[in-house]
C-alpha cells in the first residue's frame, strides 16, 4: 500500500544501495538475521546472548533468556521460522535451544550436544525440526522439538563415514524438497541426502544418499541455496565461491549438479567470509571479504557472473549476511566493533505530495497549451463525472495479496510482545 | 550536540545591529530599538542586550520566573553564538544526555492559582503560608456530603479522623502520607473489608506472582545452586584425579627420567611421553554427559586408567580420557558459567517479581483508597 | 433477492455522571478483543466491562487538563490517552502509568497505536504529529505538514505503513509512517474555490485494507477518498445543510458485518444527537434516529466506535449507548 503510493521507480531497485543506518550493539555481534518480514533484526552475540531489535524503532525489544537458559558462549547460527514465531540458535556451548517468542524469558525447548555447534536451520518449522552440524561431526543432526524432550537423530549414510568424507561442517535445506539436505565437509564433499518419514511412526526415518561429489580440496565453509531451490553457492576456504545449478526430477531419481559460475578476488586473492543469494531464482549474490584490508561487500549479477555493485561504507572487515526482501535491506556485522551494518534503498521525499495540483519534472518543459486546456466544461457535466465516480464499486476489506515487489503479503511476522517488565524495570533504576 | 537553530516567531522583526538612536545618539534597547523609558526589562543570557517585557509578549506578573532569558534573535542562533559555550545552560533531554539549549527557562510557580512568585527549595510553595492557604482551598473544595459519616461531622474533623486510620502516628506520618513508601504499606483493611477481599486479596495477579516466587524460591533457585555444587564437586574430583596422574608421572618420572624416552621406542606412545615430559601436568579432559554421580573413587579410577591406557579407549565410566580433547575443550567452565547464569538470572527473576508485585499492590492500593473516599452511601 | 434489513438496537447504556464542567467525556472505545469500552471523561479513564455490563473500575491518571482521546493498545494492556495538558500518558492496566510523553507544545488532540503497538502517533494543536517509540517512552519523529490543529490521525491496522491525518486547515494527508515523509494529500479542488474558504476536518478512519479513507469535514459531510486514485468515492450527505454543519468533531466509524458478502456501513453522528448508517457501496440510507429512539438528547454525539456487531456511541452530555446491528432478512408480507 505504502509502496503504491512512492516514486516507482525507486521503489523497483533490485538491490539496496546506501549504507542508512549501524547499529552500536554493544555485544559484538557473530550472527545475524531478519525476520520473515524484515519487522525485526535478531543478533547472536559472541557472549551468548541474542538480541532482537525492532526495525522499527532501530533500538532491541528484547533478549532472549532473561529469566532462564541464555547460551553462554559465542552464537554461532540462529534462524526464525518462517512465521516469525519460533527462533532456533546454535552456540559454541554445545546447545540448540528453541524460542517461542510468545514466552522469550527462557527457552521454550533445548538440546546438548557434545561439542560445540556450527550451524542450525529449520528443516520442518510447522513440526519444530531443524537441522545442525556439530564440531567433530562425521554426520549432521536433525533435532525434533516437538518433544519436551527434544528427539536428536543423526543422519548417518554408512557409505559416506566408510568412504572418510570428513567432518560435516555446513548444510542447508532444499525449499523446494523440504526433505532434501544439501551437505558440505571438512574434505570438500557436497551431499546431497533425502530424509524419509514412515508413516507408520513418526519418530522413525531413514536416511539415504541423493548424490555426493568431492568439489574441491579444503574445507567446505558454507552453502546457501536460492529460494526456488535451482541455485546453489558454495564458498570453500580456497577462496572461491562456486555457484552451481541444480536440477532434480519430482521423485529425486535424477538430480543434477552443474558449475555455473567461480568468483574469485583475483587482486587480493582473499577468503570469502559469507555469502547470501536475493530472492527468488536468486539474480544476485552477495558476499563480505575476509581480512582487515576490505570494508566492502560485493554484489555479483549470478546470471551473467559479473560484479553490479559494491555496497561501502562500513569501518570494517564484515562478517555474517542478511538480506531481507520486504523492506530491501541488507545487514552485515562488523568484525571487530560488532556493529551492524544496514544498507537500505533511499527514497527521496517528494514534495509534490504536499500540494496535489503540482507535478514534479526532472526539466524544464516548454509549456504548450493543450487543445481543450481551457475549456469550459458544464457545470452538469462535472456533475454527472462525479456522479459516476460514485457508482464504481469499492472494496473496503479485502488486502492486497503482493506488494510491489513480488512479497507475499499475506504473510505476516508474529508480533513480539511488549515487555513491560522492561518499562517498570527502567523505571524503578531511575 | 549544537542547539537546533529555530526561526523568529512571527511578532519578531528580523535582526538589526543598531545599538544608538541615529537621531538622539542614546543607546537603544530591545526589538523595538527604542530608549529606555523605565518600562521593565530583561536581560539575555545570550547577548547581553535587555529587552521589554511587554515586547517579548510575557506577562508582567512573570517576572520573578524568569530563570534564565534568551532574546528571540539568541534562540534563533542570530546572535549570543559568539559566547563561550561552557556559559550555556545544560538541559536533560528525554535519553537523559545533556544537550545544551538557548532557551527560556522558568521557574516553578508557586502551587496557589493567584501566586506568581517562584517555589522555595524542595516546595511546591513560595511560602509556608501559601501553601497553607492551598490546602484550605482544597479542603473547602471537598465534598463529603456523598460519605456515610453521620451528619454531623466537619469536614475538617473527617480528614484528620482518615489520615489517623491510616496511620495510628501522629504528623510525621502525615508528611510520609504521598511518598512512596505510605502507599507500598498494606493497607488498613478495617476501612471497608469487603471491597479488601474483592479488590486486593482476591487480585488474580497478586497471587499469581505471589505463585511465581515461592516456585523461585522453592525450586528453581536451590536446585540451580545444588547443580553448581555437584558440577563443582565433580570438576574437584577431575582434578584430583590429573593430580594423581602427575603425581605418579613426576614419581615414574623421577625414577627413570633419563631411561625412559630411550626404552620406549616408536609410535605414539614415546610422542605422548615426550610430550609429558616438556609439559610435566598431565591432564584428561574428564568430560562426563552425567556428573550428579561421582564415578569410582580417585585412586580406582587411576588404577584402572593405567590399566587400560594402552586400549585406545576415548572414555572410561563414561568420562572423557582424551587427553587433547578439541571437541570438549573448556567443557567445565562453560558447564560452571551455565548453572551459575541459571542461579544468576533466577536470583535477577526473584528481584523483578518483587517489583512487579509491589508496582501491582501499589496501583491497587490507591484504587483501594479512591474507593473507599468516594464510596457512595 | 431481497437484501437484508438493517437493524440498530440499543443494548446497553453505561452510566457516566457529570459534576464539573470540566468533566465531559469525550472518547469511547472498544478494547481490541471487544471484552471492555474505556471512556474518558475529564483525567479519569472509566473501564466498563461489555460482558457483565458493569463499570469495571475508574482509573485516575496523571493529566492535569482533560483527556480529549484515548487509545487501546493492540494487546489490549494499556490505553494511552491525549491531553490538554500538552502531554500523552501510557498506562498499563496492570501495574499503572508507563510513560508520560511531553513534547507537544499544545493541547494533544488524537492519537492511535500502529498494528504492532510498538509505536505511538500522537496529533495536536501544535500542528504536528509526533511519533513516539513505546518501549522507551520517547519521542522519534515530528512531523509537520501542517498549517493549522491536526484534530485526527488514524493508521490502518492491518498495514501500519501509511498513516493519515486531518487538520483544520482542511487538508488530508497521507504520510509513510516510517520516513515521516508526506505520500498524498486529499483536497478537492473545489474545497479551495468554496466561498466559505476551506472546510476543516474533522475526522478520518482508514478502511480496514487501508485503502480508502472516511473522512468528516465540519460541514457534516461524510466522504469516502480512494488514497491510491486520490479522489471522492462516496459521498453521504444527511440533515439540511444548516443543521449538518458541526461545532463539536462528532464521530464516524465503519461498521462492518461478520457476514463479509454486505457491504460494510458508515455510521455517523451528528450535533444534536442525531445518529446516521449508510450502506457504504449503494450509500443507502440504513437507519436514521430521526423520530427513532430518544437518545442523546440532542446532545452532540462526539465519539462512535463500532467492533463486530457494536456500536459505542458517547454523547457530550454523558449518555454512553452500546448498540447491536444486525441484518435480518425478511419476507415480504402482503399487508
Amino acid at each position: 500500500m505504502n509502496l503504491l503510493l512512492q516514486d516507482p521507480f525507486s521503489v523497483l531497485k533490485e538491490y539496496p544501495e546506501k549504507l542508512t543506518f549501524t547499529l552500536e550493539n554493544p555485544l559484538r555481534t557473530e550472527c545475524l538475521e531478519f525476520s520473515t518480514c524484515g519487522n525485526y533484526l535478531a543478533l547472536g552475540c559472541s557472549n551468548g546472548d541474542v538480541v532482537i531489535y525492532d526495525m522499527d524503532t532501530l533500538r532491541p525489544i528484547t533478549v532472549l533468556g532473561s529469566e532462564s537458559g541464555a547460551h553462554v558462549r559465542s552464537v554461532q547460527s540462529l534462524s526464525w521460522s518462517p512465521d516469525g514465531r519460533y527462533i532456533i540458535t546454535g552456540s559454541r556451548d554445545w546447545c540448540v535451544k528453541l524460542w517461542d517468542l510468545n514466552k522469550p524469558e527462557r527457552p521454550y525447548r533445548e538440546t546438548l550436544f557434545e561439542g560445540p555447534i556450527w550451524n542450525c536451520k529449520w528443516l520442518d518449522a510447522e513440526n519444530l525440526r531443524c537441522v545442525a552440524t556439530v564440531s567433530e561431526e562425521d554426520h549432521v543432526f536433525m533435532i525434533d522439538f516437538n518433544h519436551e524432550t527434544p528427539i536428536i537423530h543423526q543422519i548417518r549414510i554408512e557409505e559416506d563415514i566408510e568412504s572418510n568424507k570428513g567432518h560435516v561442517l555446513t548444510c542447508c535445506v532444499n525449499p523446494n524438497f523440504p526433505d532434501v539436505i544439501i551437505t558440505g565437509t571438512s574434505k570438500g564433499w557436497l551431499s546431497l541426502l533425502k530424509i524419509d518419514n514412515h508413516q507408520m511412526d513418526n519418530n522413525a526415518f531413514t536416511f539415504s544418499s541423493l548424490y555426493s561429489t568431492k568439489i574441491v580440496n579444503s574445507n567446505i565453509k558454507d552453502i546457501i541455496i536460492s529460494q526456488n531451490g535451482d541455485r546453489l553457492a558454495v564458498n570453500s576456504s580456497d577462496r572461491t565461491i562456486r555457484q552451481y545449478a541444480v536440477q532434480m526430477s519430482e521423485d529425486l531419481k535424477f538430480v543434477t549438479v552443474d558449475l555455473e559460475h567461480r568468483y574469485q578476488d583475483v587482486i587480493n586473492k582473499l577468503q570469502w567470509n559469507c555469502i547470501f543469494f536475493s530472492n527468488g531464482s536468486a539474480e544476485y549474490l552477495v558476499a563480505s571479504t575476509h581480512g582487515s584490508s576490505t570494508r566492502e561487500l560485493y554484489l555479483w549479477e549470478t546470471g551473467s557472473g559479473t560484479l553490479v555493485r559494491v555496497l561501502e561504507g562500513a569501518e570494517e572487515e564484515l562478517m555474517d549476511i542478511n538480506w531481507n526482501f520486504y523492506n530491501m535491506c541488507i545487514a552485515s556485522n562488523g568484525f571487530e566493533s560488532g556493529y551492524v551494518y544496514i544498507w537500505s534503498i533511499v527514497i527521496p521525499p517528494k514534495w509534490s505530495a504536499l500540494a496535489p495540483d503540482f507535478e514534479e519534472i526532472e526539466e524544464n518543459i516548454e509549456y504548450q497549451e493543450k487543445e481543450d486546456e481551457f475549456d469550459q466544461v458544464g457545470e452538469l457535466e462535472q456533475q454527472h463525472e462525479l456522479i459516476q465516480a460514485e457508482e464504481v464499486p469499492i472494496d473496503l476489506t479485502t488486502k492486497e495479496r503482493y506488494d510491489v515487489r513480488g512479497n507475499d503479503l499475506l504473510r505476516q511476522d508474529f508480533v513480539i510482545p511488549m515487555d513491560y517488565q522492561r518499562i517498570l524495570l527502567m523505571h524503578s533504576k531511575k | 550536540m549544537q542547539a537546533r537553530l529555530s526561526s523568529l516567531p512571527v511578532w519578531c522583526p528580523p535582526y538589526s545591529k543598531t545599538k544608538k538612536d541615529p537621531i538622539t545618539g542614546e543607546d537603544v534597547y530591545c526589538i523595538c530599538k527604542k530608549q529606555d523609558t523605565g518600562e521593565l526589562m530583561v536581560g539575555c543570557d545570550g547577548c547581553d542586550d535587555w529587552f521589554h517585557f511587554s515586547c517579548m509578549r510575557i506577562p508582567i506578573k512573570y517576572q520573578k520566573l524568569v530563570a534564565s532569558f534568551y532574546c528571540p534573535y539568541c534562540q534563533a542562533g542570530i546572535t549570543g553564538m559568539d559566547k563561550s559555550e561552557a556559559e550555556e545552560k545544560t538541559v536533560e533531554d528525554e535519553t537523559g544526555d545533556a544537550i545544551k539549549v538557548r532557551k527560556t527557562l522558568w521557574k516553578k510557580k508557586c502551587r496557589l492559582e493567584d501566586c506568581y512568585e517562584p517555589c522555595t527549595e524542595r516546595s511546591k510553595y513560595c511560602s509556608r503560608q501559601h501553601g497553607k492557604e492551598f490546602l484550605q482551598e482544597v479542603l473547602s473544595k471537598l465534598d463529603i456530603s456523598g460519605l456515610n459519616v453521620g451528619e454531623s461531622v466537619d469536614k475538617e474533623a473527617f480528614v484528620k479522623t482518615l489520615i489517623q486510620q491510616n496511620d495510628r502516628d501522629d504528623f510525621q506520618s502525615f508528611i510520609r502520607a504521598g511518598q512512596s513508601e505510605f502507599i507500598d504499606k498494606d493497607v488498613p483493611k478495617s476501612l471497608d473489608n469487603q471491597l479488601y477481599e474483592s479488590l486486593i486479596a482476591n487480585d488474580r495477579k497478586v497471587n499469581e506472582l505471589i505463585n511465581q516466587q515461592s516456585i523461585i524460591e522453592t525450586g528453581t533457585l536451590p536446585k540451580a545452586k545444588e547443580r553448581v555444587e555437584l558440577l563443582e564437586k565433580y570438576i574437584d574430583w577431575i582434578s584430583q584425579v590429573n593430580i594423581k596422574f602427575n603425581e605418579d608421572q613426576n614419581s615414574s618420572g623421577t625414577t627413570d627420567e633419563n631411561s625412559s624416552s630411550k626404552i620406549d621406542k616408536g609410535g605414539k606412545k614415546s610422542k605422548k611421553k615426550k610430550g609429558l615430559k616438556t609439559k610435566p601436568k598431565k591432564r584428561i579432559c574428564g568430560y562426563i554427559s552425567n556428573f550428579t554421580e561421582l564415578p569410582s573413587s580417585v585412586d580406582k579410577f587411576v588404577e584402572e586408567y593405567e590399566l587400560h591406557k594402552d586400549d585406545g579407549l576415548t572414555t572410561l565410566q563414561s568420562v572423557c580420557i582424551k587427553t587433547r580433547c578439541i571437541k570438549h575443550s573448556e567443557w567445565s567452565s562453560m558447564l560452571l558459567d551455565r548453572y551459575l547464569q541459571e542461579v544468576e538470572l533466577a536470583e535477577r527473576h526473584q528481584e523483578r517479581i518483587q517489583l512487579l508485585l509491589q508496582t501491582r499492590k501499589r496501583q491497587l492500593h490507591i484504587q483501594y483508597y479512591e474507593k473507599v473516599t468516594k464510596k457512595q452511601s | 433477492m431481497t437484501m437484508p434489513e438493517f437493524e440498530l438496537t440499543v443494548r446497553g447504556s453505561i452510566p457516566l455522571r457529570i459534576t464539573h464542567s470540566e468533566d465531559v467525556p469525550t472518547s469511547a472505545k472498544f478494547s481490541p478483543n471487544g471484552e471492555k469500552i474505556a471512556i474518558c471523561q475529564g483525567t479519569t479513564i472509566i473501564l466498563y466491562d461489555v460482558q457483565l455490563r458493569v463499570t469495571e473500575s475508574i482509573l485516575q491518571t496523571s493529566h492535569t487538563k482533560p483527556i480529549s482521546e484515548l487509545c487501546w493498545s493492540p494487546d489490549n494492556q494499556c490505553i494511552a490517552t491525549a491531553s490538554d495538558d500538552f502531554t500523552l500518558e501510557i498506562r498499563h492496566l496492570t501495574y499503572g502509568p508507563l510513560h508520560r510523553l511531553v513534547g507537544h507544545t499544545a493541547p494533544v488532540v488524537s492519537l492511535c497505536y500502529n498494528g504492532k503497538g510498538n509505536l505511538l502517533y500522537s496529533s495536536s494543536m501544535d500542528e504536528s504529529i509526533k511519533v513516539w517509540d513505546v518501549l522507551n517512552g520517547i519521542l522519534m519523529k515530528t512531523i509537520s505538514a501542517h498549517s493549522e490543529s491536526v484534530v485526527s490521525v488514524d493508521i490502518c491496522p492491518e498495514d501500519s505503513t501509511v498513516l493519515s491525518s486531518g487538520s483544520f486547515d482542511g487538508l488530508i494527508r497521507l504520510f509513510d509512517s516510517s520516513s515521516g515523509h508526506c505520500l498524498k494529500t486529499l483536497t478537492y479542488d473545489k474545497d479551495w474555490k468554496s466561498e466559505n474558504g476551506v472546510v476543516p476536518i474533522s475526522q478520518v478512519r482508514f478502511s480496514k485494507n487501508g485503502k480508502y479513507l472516511l473522512v468528516k469535514s465540519f460541514d457534516g459531510v461524510v466522504k469516502i477518498w480512494d488514497c491510491i486514485g486520490g479522489y471522492v468515492v462516496r459521498t453521504f450527505l444527511a440533515l439540511s445543510e444548516e443543521t449538518r454543519a458541526l461545532k463539536h468533531s462528532c464521530g464516524i466509524d465503519f461498521l462492518y458485518p461478520s457476514d463479509e458478502t454486505l457491504a460494510p456501513i458508515v455510521v455517523s453522528g451528528y450535533e444534536h444527537g442525531e445518529l446516521f448508517c449508510w450502506n457504504s457501496e449503494n450509500k443507502k440510507l440504513l437507519y436514521s434516529s430521526m423520530g427513532n429512539d430518544n437518545c442523546h438528547s440532542g446532545s452532540p454525539i462526539i465519539s462512535i466506535h463500532c467492533r463486530d456487531n457494536l456500536v459505542c456511541t458517547l454523547s457530550l452530555n454523558g449518555e454512553c449507548y452500546v448498540w447491536g446491528a444486525r441484518f435480518v432478512t425478511t419476507v415480504p408480507t402482503s399487508t
